[in-house]
């Protein structure tokens, strides 16, 4: 249950046992079922949520009643509506299971602990949202200059695991095309083989 | 599957406004299946709480309450291991083997709230035993006319979320002095 949050941090930062076991003390493990809502919008934001097994995918719905998908995060991903749990304002995005799916669960207060006593955790914290920063903006960039094609060719590339295990259709979502404009591209590079 | 009825329920739109039913708690309950424990269970149940039962003897309870309530969401599962770790509360009724039980529970309740049904408040180490809890002790009264709950424990915002929990299913409920 803990073990791939283990390696997850030790790839960054050094810590004692003590300091893992004091970790672990501090977040909450929960089984999600396939189609459950870890967060709804509208809801206090309550965790960040680290997944252990399976798949988690947040989403915005428009005024059409459009989903959007924000992030898909597998095991070893974090994932939550971070600016609603920062800021304590009710939360935008949904967060739900693609697959059963395990998780830990932090809380701000049980964060806020963990960096009073292990420092290391808070450097990992940071690295990690250096991290997630380079890749908002690099997402940023694809979105508003990059071609579909480029953008989906980027994509198989870049996370092979989550196109093997996410819905074509969620995939357009994330890329911001409609469903008919990625098929079109799949059969294309399929017949340039 | 009943428990992803309501737990997965889609943001709807209503005239271009987003509606979804707020989020409930999934709740286990963990122990006896008596007469009063069903009426809490009853009163969750149509109140929407997604419920994990753990013992195949909460069955028949199962039964009666979805005659009653047709769009409850409950469950009963054979291992409560499984129930606690799915749950973000645990309804924990004390029996002879708890401290064999909270040790099959204890790595999946940590940080979770433990709501430990008791009959009296005097014996009580459930909070020694599960220390990464936020265990909250919940006495009823039978002798008034209304049933009743005496609640404490060490952990404020938990015990104000059990109050809040018996209010919302018709219970009075009032905080007692910790230990």
């Amino acid at each position: 249950m803990f073990d791939v949050l283990y390696q997850h941090i030790t790839k960054k930062v050094k810590l004692t046992p003590e300091e893992w076991e004091f970790i672990t003390q501090h977040c909450i493990p929960k089984k999600v079922r396939k189609k459950q809502y870890i967060l709804q919008a509208g809801d206090k934001a309550e965790f960040s949520i680290f997944v252990t097994k399976g798949c988690l995918r947040s989403y915005s719905i428009d005024d059409f009643g459009e989903e959007h998908i924000v992030q898909f995060a597998l095991e070893g991903w974090w994932i939550g509506d971070t600016s609603a749990f920062l800021t304590n304002e009710p939360a935008s995005f949904n967060i739900d299971a693609l697959e059963d799916t395990e998780v830990l669960l932090f809380e701000s207060s049980a964060i806020d602990t963990i960096f009073d006593q292990v420092p290391m955790f808070e450097r990992y914290m940071r690295l990690l949202l250096q991290g997630n920063y380079v890749a908002m903006h690099k997402r940023l960039v694809s979105a508003i200059s990059t071609t579909a094609e480029k953008k989906y060719l980027r994509m198989q590339k870049q996370y092979p695991d989550i196109m093997q295990r996410v819905p074509q259709h969620m995939i357009a979502s994330y890329l911001g095309l409609k469903p008919e404009t990625l098929s079109r591209i799949r059969k294309k590079l399929a017949t340039e083989k | 599957m009943h428990i992803n009825a309501i737990a997965s329920a889609e943001p709807y739109f209503c005239y271009g406004i987003m509606i979804h039913a707020i989020m409930k708690k999934t709740i286990a309950v963990i122990g006896s299946s008596n007469h009063s424990d069903s009426t809490i269970v009853s009163r969750m149940a149509a109140l929407g709480y997604p419920l994990l039962l753990a013992d195949q003897k909460w069955e028949s309870v199962k039964h009666c309450i979805l005659q009653q309530h047709p769009h409850a969401s409950l469950e009963v599962l054979d291992c409560s291991h499984e129930c606690a770790w799915q749950a973000d509360l645990i309804l924990f009724y004390h029996s002879e083997e708890y401290v064999k039980l909270l040790s099959y529970i204890k790595n999946v309740v940590t940080g979770k709230i433990v709501v430990n049904v008791v009959n009296d408040f005097k014996s009580n180490q459930v909070q020694h035993l599960l220390p990464f809890s936020k265990v909250v002790d919940a006495l009823a009264d039978f002798t008034a006319e209304v049933v009743s709950y005496g609640v404490r424990g060490d952990n404020h915002q938990a015990v104000e979320q059990v109050l809040l929990l018996f209010d919302e299913i018709g219970f009075k409920s009032s905080e007692r002095s910790n230990y």
